[in-house]
């Protein structure tokens, strides 16, 4: 198993390296000059030239590369083009604040979807089902930012049940109450648009597996309907799910950016629209490469949980 | 089965159960929304616990604005360039003094500013007992060693190729000299400079002050007091303001990038002020919670026909376009009513002192405009930028009066940073029209650089009457001469039939009903708020 894992890393490394190679290439192609982003309309060509010397920007884009990417393995991510400020420092309490969204909505989607997919998926074409898939569908088209907005007008305009801008009320950053208060409704939201896709998975999953031998054979032993879902399907529902979990990783960085920015969450989600959007560049290939290398992370995760979940999946090679 | 759907229901009552206590024993969030508005003060914790500074008078006082962008983790109050970073650098700095855009002195740390009878030297004599907000004098070495620095790293204070020269002739007075006469000289040295302390900053390798473990000095009206990346900012008042200390204790830069919810927590009461596009305005009239004010900032926006385009080279046709406008339908249709523009016939904004309107207007007028385009391109294209709604709307109203002409217009819109990158490049051909606008000094030279094909030439003039008018301008002190050769300029940019200036827009502000001395404070370009220690609740 070990020597699998080793590998599985050691594998991840060149592909790491692709990916930086990739966002690279990609943003010095977008056809726009990065000085356009440093500089006003009252600047001279001299303090504009000036400004391209100072950022590096006349060096060679192989140059450019290296240095950027010595800089990323020093843990330095460099400095926003437009607001001139370190990246490392936003990005320090960004992606936390992220995670504190994403993960326990993940998590509380995820489980959710498996009771109520093995409960669709065992109750076919019942009334559970229906309900439960009905539900789905409403889920899926009705779009987040439309939900968030209804949720924040009525519960936190109209009712005042709740606080709807930022993580905290400002000077009560260390209460955990006026963080859960703050956390409720951008967490439902998330909750709500993770569950139906999820939920369908694992429907469309246990309506397979009840349709196999071993499921009748469970039967023909007398075991209970419980006993059949919950010990031997879902077993089985959940070794694709793990795999699903894994490549679910990405998204602790990308995963919220409509309800980060409805909800004013000082997420990263913004942080990375904003910039794409101002083509702050080194903020951009930063979030690119972080994303891209938990891709890479989550389906290492995803194999090793695999073989760790399924004793029947020997090592690969 | 049932029991296990029992438990989950279960658990979603208690936490329901919880967030109805929590909404009920809190009086902080938006629950303080109308308590906040009638009191004045009292807002979020920090109010109920200063509340032994006086229960009677509200505790301490808080005014939130709502920005819609971030300064950063770190700040460099010399380089600063962008709206968040000037307006906090207006907070913490103070600068020399202020020009009005009517061309009136706002002296803030100086007393006076004398320029000498040449016109080569002007003498600034700074105001007794100025302090820092760490308590230091403020003296004629922290002014010398400011210009210095920013003559050190850029050509901001040049005049032609030469520096303007900065020395101290005692603790309160400072000579600059000028290389050469320039009548701009004022502005330059005005308040986009920051007055920085020596103390702190001699011997430091760059102003970069990060705001996560620092906190700046400075002789604004208010000191940095908290960052907290992508939600706000905080600032106290200055003790030692050199105004006096401001009437409120706490100013909030509240960071609310969706307009949706900045509205939102805008009605909801739990922000003061907040600047609103006409199209978001309509909560707001007639409301008695709220009061809106309507102010220039000197933008001019402006539609720019491309000189560089083979179907613009023929200036009767581009005559011809410009018949074919309407500027107040322009406008209106961008606006959504005329008390949020004022129309405008030359490149200076309307309330600018050389302001003139006697010039060519290009007049809508669609029989010329057919008459001098019918011999030119049918077809036109026309580049604006595509996230701003105004932009777009201007566009369609363009091209339906280009229609009505008999010409055709394809609209091209672009993201900020390629709009940028094709305006900045006076050699594209791509597009025959560009929509724009503007925000310049109050001194008719700072507009050069739009059309002097000597300096930036950002509009892509090419007229050696106009260049040479420019640097008349500039070199002149006697102001009804200076007003002659500005006519003329005005006259002569408006008749090469480039560039066809829409008017000035203005900019909305939203403040509570609560919030009082904005006519004191005054509204200005930029930082909204001249000086912020004229606010008060009342």
């Amino acid at each position: 198993m070990l020597r699998y894992i080793v590998k599985r890393i050691l594998q991840a490394v060149p592909l790491m390296l692709l990916i930086t190679i990739i966002c690279f290439a990609l943003i010095n192609l977008a056809p726009y000059d990065a000085i356009d982003a440093l500089t006003t309309p009252d600047m001279t060509q001299v303090e504009i030239d000036a400004i391209r010397q100072e950022y590096g920007l006349n060096d060679p884009v192989p140059v450019q590369y290296i240095r950027w990417l010595k800089n990323i393995c020093r843990g330095e991510f460099g400095y926003s083009l437009l607001s001139h400020t370190k990246i490392k420092y936003d990005l320090m309490v960004r992606i936390p604040a992220t995670i504190k969204l994403i993960l326990p909505s993940y998590l509380t989607a995820y489980t959710l979807a498996i009771i109520l997919g093995l409960i669709a998926g065992s109750c076919r074409n019942r009334w559970q089902d229906k309900l439960i898939d009905g539900m789905c569908s409403v889920g899926l088209a009705v779009p987040t930012f439309w939900f968030a907005m209804i949720m924040m007008y009525i519960l936190g305009y109209k009712l005042k049940l709740l606080p709807f801008i930022g993580m905290h009320t400002i000077g009560k950053e260390n209460s955990f109450t006026d963080y859960i208060r703050h956390f409720i409704m951008p967490y439902t939201v998330l909750v709500i648009s993770f569950l139906p896709d999820l939920t369908r998975y694992v429907r469309a999953l246990a309506i397979s597996q009840l349709k196999e031998d071993y499921v009748l054979v469970q039967r023909a032993f007398g075991a209970s309907k419980y006993e059949i879902l919950f010990k031997h399907v879902a077993r089985n529902v959940l070794l694709p799910l793990v795999t699903k979990l894994g490549m679910a990783l990405p998204m602790l960085v990308t995963g919220a950016v409509i309800t980060e920015s409805i909800f004013s969450w000082p997420g990263i989600g913004q942080y990375f629209l904003k910039s794409v959007d101002a083509l702050d560049y080194p903020i951009v290939m930063d979030i690119l490469v972080l994303s891209g290398s938990l891709v890479i992370i989550g389906n290492l995760l995803s194999d090793i949980l695999y073989c760790i979940v399924d004793p029947r999946i020997k090592e690969p090679g | 089965m049932k029991k296990r759907l029992i438990k989950v229901l279960s658990i979603f009552a208690v936490a329901a159960a919880l967030t109805a206590a929590c909404s009920g024993g809190g009086n902080t969030g938006s629950g303080t929304s109308k308590e906040s508005l009638q009191n004045g003060s009292a807002k979020g914790e920090e109010a109920s616990d200063s509340g032994k500074n006086g229960a009677a008078s509200g505790g301490e006082s808080v005014f939130t604005y709502i920005v819609q962008g971030d300064t950063g983790n770190s700040f460099n109050p010399m380089t600063a360039d962008d709206r968040w970073g000037l307006m906090l650098a207006h907070a913490v700095y103070a600068p020399a003094y202020h020009i009005y855009s009517d061309g009136t002195y706002d002296y803030i740390l100086a007393q006076s500013m004398e320029a000498s009878e040449d016109g080569l030297s002007y003498t600034m004599k700074l105001k007794d007992g100025l302090k820092w907000s760490d308590g230091q004098p403020l003296t004629a070495d922290d002014i010398v060693f400011t210009y210095e620095k920013i003559n050190e790293s850029t050509q901001n204070l040049y005049v032609g190729d030469k520096p303007i020269k900065v020395e101290k002739q005692d603790d309160t007075t400072v000579i600059f000299k000028l290389p050469a006469v320039s009548a701009s000289a004022a502005e330059m040295l005005s308040d986009e400079v920051s007055i920085l302390p020596k103390h702190i900053f001699e011997g430091r390798a760059s102003f970069d002050v990060n705001l996560i473990e620092e906190k700046p000095v400075g002789a604004g009206p208010y000191v940095f007091e908290e960052y907290k990346t992508g939600e706000y900012i905080k600032f106290k008042k200055n003790p030692y303001y050199v105004k006096g200390e401001a009437a409120i204790d706490t100013i909030i830069y509240r960071n609310i990038e969706q307009s949706d919810t900045a509205n939102l927590t805008m009605q909801a009461g739990e922000a003061d002020a907040m600047i609103v596009p006409p199209d978001l305005l309509e909560p707001y009239i007639d409301n008695e919670a709220f009061e809106i004010h309507n102010y220039s900032e000197g933008r001019v926006p402006y539609i720019r026909l491309n000189s560089a385009s083979e179907k613009m080279k023929d200036k009767k046709y581009r005559e011809g376009v410009l018949y074919a406008l309407d500027r107040d339908e322009i406008l209106l249709a961008a606006y959504t009513d005329r008390k949020f523009y004022e129309l405008g016939y030359s490149f200076l904004p309307f309330d600018n002192k050389y302001y003139t309107d006697k010039v060519q207007k290009w007049e809508h007028d669609v029989e010329k405009a057919k008459e001098l385009t019918k011999d030119g391109a049918k077809n036109l294209k026309l580049c604006y930028i595509s996230e701003d709604s105004m932009h777009e709307r201007m566009a369609l109203t363009i091209q339906s009066e280009l229609k009505e002409a008999g010409i055709q217009v394809e609209l091209s819109g672009v993201n900020t940073p390629a709009y940028m990158k094709l305006t900045n490049d006076n050699t594209v051909t791509d597009y025959d029209m560009f929509i724009g606008g503007y925000v310049m000094g109050s001194d008719p030279d700072t507009f050069a650089m739009l059309f002097s094909s000597k300096k930036d030439n950002r509009l892509n003039f090419h007229n050696e009457e106009i260049d040479r008018l420019f640097e008349e301008g500039n070199a002149t002190l006697d102001e009804s001469k200076r007003k002659e050769i500005y006519d003329k300029v005005q006259k002569l940019v408006s008749e090469e039939a480039i560039y066809y200036p829409l008017g000035t827009n203005l900019r909305t502000l939203v403040t509570s009903k609560r919030l009082d001395g904005v006519d004191e404070a005054k509204l200005v370009p930029i930082y909204t708020f001249g000086d912020l220690s004229k606010l008060k609740f009342k």
